[in-house]
């Protein structure tokens, strides 16, 4: 038995156990049953959280297959790898994604700490350098227009506020 | 057509918020990366401050507007700006590279108008008479048919039966948080108090469509830019016309397209590429030399745009006729007639005929803005596939924030557009259908009360017998499984 497919190998191993602690510790503590409902409201959650759980196990026991097999189809493998270019990590990919979130994060934390305006100004200024940007100039000029084009938006078309 | 309906539609403030919706749309579609579902999500709360029929107009505006100019991109960098544009590619790049760039940029703008108008009058005259049959199901019924689109969808999205599956099922999941109506319980709130009232469409699908596929567009900046470049040094301003000779060739193709797409998005869940694709292959088979194809051919074009933009109208077939969302535009759109208290479905026809006919006259005016933007406007368009992605994901994460935060309610908006932006990347790339998802979490809580009245109305099993359309409906989920199963098998 080799796997055949990795993510969906370890895919299913996580929604396996996602699956498991929702129905056996989040749904309990989220959901209080205090009347004898003929229909409890639990119904469509932990009808959900059990066919995905029975879902994983079909997964997983999919993305698993003997050697044979595995050889056997190993030539159209190689084919719908270069199609599925899309679908593929790289290291550089998933730094900028934990970096574009952890910029979103920093923001909403200034947002909810300190000022609205500062959170903008470092939202989109990361945000630059996330993308790699570097000239200085197109970077401030940037995130003065989006700034402007928002207060701009907000504040005099739409009559509303931020913050 | 009645006078006060003209005088309602024809105003010089809907006709701009159209014209805006297009022109965005067009932009959008144009700048490799950003689709349609990016655009309308994005757009969404700015609806808010507009009439119900201009928000809904200048939205569609947009996802036609999208589709149409995400062929500029495919012909021009052999990019398609969305994946349902990749057949254009096929063709328009070969003709970009022999200097005929304007002349295949110019069918693929003739032939997406002419599919998305002929399949706005489809849904014209089959959204009705739909709805007539669709006031007639009861709570069983429901519950069988959104079991069977929901079913259909996550088999047809996406390459694997079970991830669609397990994409829905997570789409209903999320769509119990907050307090369920009939008993007051509280769900998955975790202790925020800002959940009670569950989660807001616009901020889920924000993340789910925007800030995901910015996420997914981070790790292909630079074969994007090698693509851009090309082009720079190849960019030709010669304006040439279509011959007579080359329009007939491009008929039967823009027809046959118009047909498949028409037909393609009225089932849910099958999707524009699928029809762009159909549509490609019957015009190659059709054709009585197919060698030329995928060499430069200008038929080509005609049958993928068409059938690309015919799928858009009539993707709202089920959303006005049963108020199901048949594709993620449907999905969204919900949102925005949600916004505008309006409920999509068979009593909009008898309690809201004005808005839905004010609809459907702002889509055919939508159709000929496409028209006439998309061609004065067809050099500028060019211009504006060079502008790089590392300008686009700024500002776009920007205005996500901003419109998550107006209609997500406050500070937690953005919380879940960073949420459901890592869950939606992540969904991506692993090939589990966010479409379904989507879908999921729409129809979800209509669902949830449907199959409670289902089962309360239906306590053994014998009552079931006094539902033969529910009986069918579950039959055909049975059978959509097991048939699409197979075949996706065969395929891998």
């Amino acid at each position: 038995m080799r796997i055949s497919n990795k993510s969906d190998f370890v895919s299913s191993i996580v929604l396996f156990f996602t699956g498991i602690i929702f129905y056996f510790v989040i749904i309990p503590r989220e959901i209080i049953l205090e009347d004898e409902a003929v229909i409890g409201p639990d119904l469509l959650p932990n009808i959900c959280i059990i066919l995905i759980t029975f879902l994983s196990i079909l997964l997983f026991i999919k993305s698993v297959k003997n050697v044979n097999q595995i050889d056997a189809g190993s030539h159209t493998d190689d084919k719908l790898g270069l199609l599925n270019e899309r679908n593929d990590f790289s290291v550089i990919e998933i730094r900028r994604v934990f970096l574009l979130s952890l910029s979103l994060l920093v923001s909403i934390l200034l947002f909810t700490y300190i000022d609205v305006l500062l959170a903008s100004i470092f939202l989109v200024l990361s945000t630059c350098v996330v993308c790699g940007l570097k000239k200085v100039w197109v970077i401030l000029t940037l995130s003065a227009g989006l700034i402007l084009l928002a207060y701009f938006l907000l504040y005099q078309v739409l009559g509303t506020a931020v913050g | 057509m009645s006078l006060e309906l003209l005088n309602s539609v024809l105003t010089l403030n809907n006709i701009s918020w159209i014209a805006f919706g297009v022109l965005l749309g067009y932009v959008v579609g144009v700048i490799p990366g950003l689709g349609k579902g990016t655009a309308v999500a994005v757009s969404i709360p700015i609806t808010f401050y507009l009439s119900p029929l201009t928000g809904i107009a200048y939205l569609i505006g947009i996802a036609k507007g999208s589709t149409a100019g995400s062929a500029v991109s495919a012909i021009l960098l052999n990019t398609p700006g969305e994946p349902s544009s990749a057949p254009t590619a096929l063709d328009g790049y070969p003709m970009s590279q022999n200097g005929q760039a304007s002349k295949a940029l110019k069918m693929g703008l003739f032939a997406s108008v002419i599919g998305d108008f002929f399949a706005t009058l489809l849904l014209i005259f089959l959204a009705a008479p739909l709805a007539e049959y669709a006031l007639l199901f009861g709570p069983v019924e429901v519950t069988s048919i959104l079991l069977f689109s929901l079913t259909f969808i996550a088999a047809l999205s996406g390459d694997s039966l079970i991830k669609g599956l397990i994409a829905g099922l997570f789409g209903l999941l999320f769509s119990t948080v907050g307090m369920e109506i009939e008993t007051a319980t509280v769900r998955f709130t975790f202790g925020i108090l800002e959940l009670f009232d569950g989660l807001s469409l616009i901020p889920v699908a924000i993340g789910m469509l925007a800030v995901a596929e910015m996420f997914v567009q981070l790790g292909g900046l630079e074969a994007l830019e090698e693509q851009q470049r090309k082009l720079k040094n190849n960019i030709k301003s010669i304006n040439q016309n279509i011959s007579w000779q080359e329009w007939k060739l491009c008929f039967p193709a823009i027809f046959r397209g118009t047909l498949v797409g028409s037909t393609v998005g009225i089932l849910p869940g099958l999707g524009a590429s699928v029809a762009s694709f159909l549509s490609y292959g019957l015009a190659k088979k059709a054709a009585k030399n197919p060698s030329r194809f995928g060499k430069g051919a200008i038929e080509g074009i005609a049958a993928a745009e068409s059938a690309d933009n015919a799928v858009v109208p009539s993707s709202l077939v089920p959303l006005f006729a049963l108020g199901i969302p048949g594709s993620v535009i449907a999905a969204i759109l919900i949102g925005a007639f949600i916004i505008q208290g309006v409920t999509p479905g068979p009593l909009m026809f008898v309690q809201q005929p004005q808005l839905v006919n004010g609809i459907y006259l702002s889509m055919i005016c939508a159709s000929l803005l496409l028209l006439i933007i998309g061609f004065f406007g067809q050099k500028i368009f060019s211009m504006l596939s060079l502008v790089s992605l590392r300008l686009i994901i700024p500002s776009v994460i920007f205005f996500c924030a901003i419109g998550s935060y107006l209609q997500g309610g406050g500070i937690i908006g953005v919380w879940l557009i960073l949420f459901f932006g890592i869950f939606g990347y992540f969904a991506k790339k692993l090939d589990f259908s966010f479409v379904t998802f989507l879908i999921g979490f729409v129809v979800g809580p209509q669902f949830e009360l449907s199959l409670r009245q289902a089962i309360a109305v239906t306590p053994n099993f014998e009552n079931l017998l006094n539902h033969p359309i529910a009986i069918i409906f579950t039959l055909l989920t049975i059978l959509a499984m097991w048939k699409i199963g197979v075949a996706k098998k065969k395929i891998q």
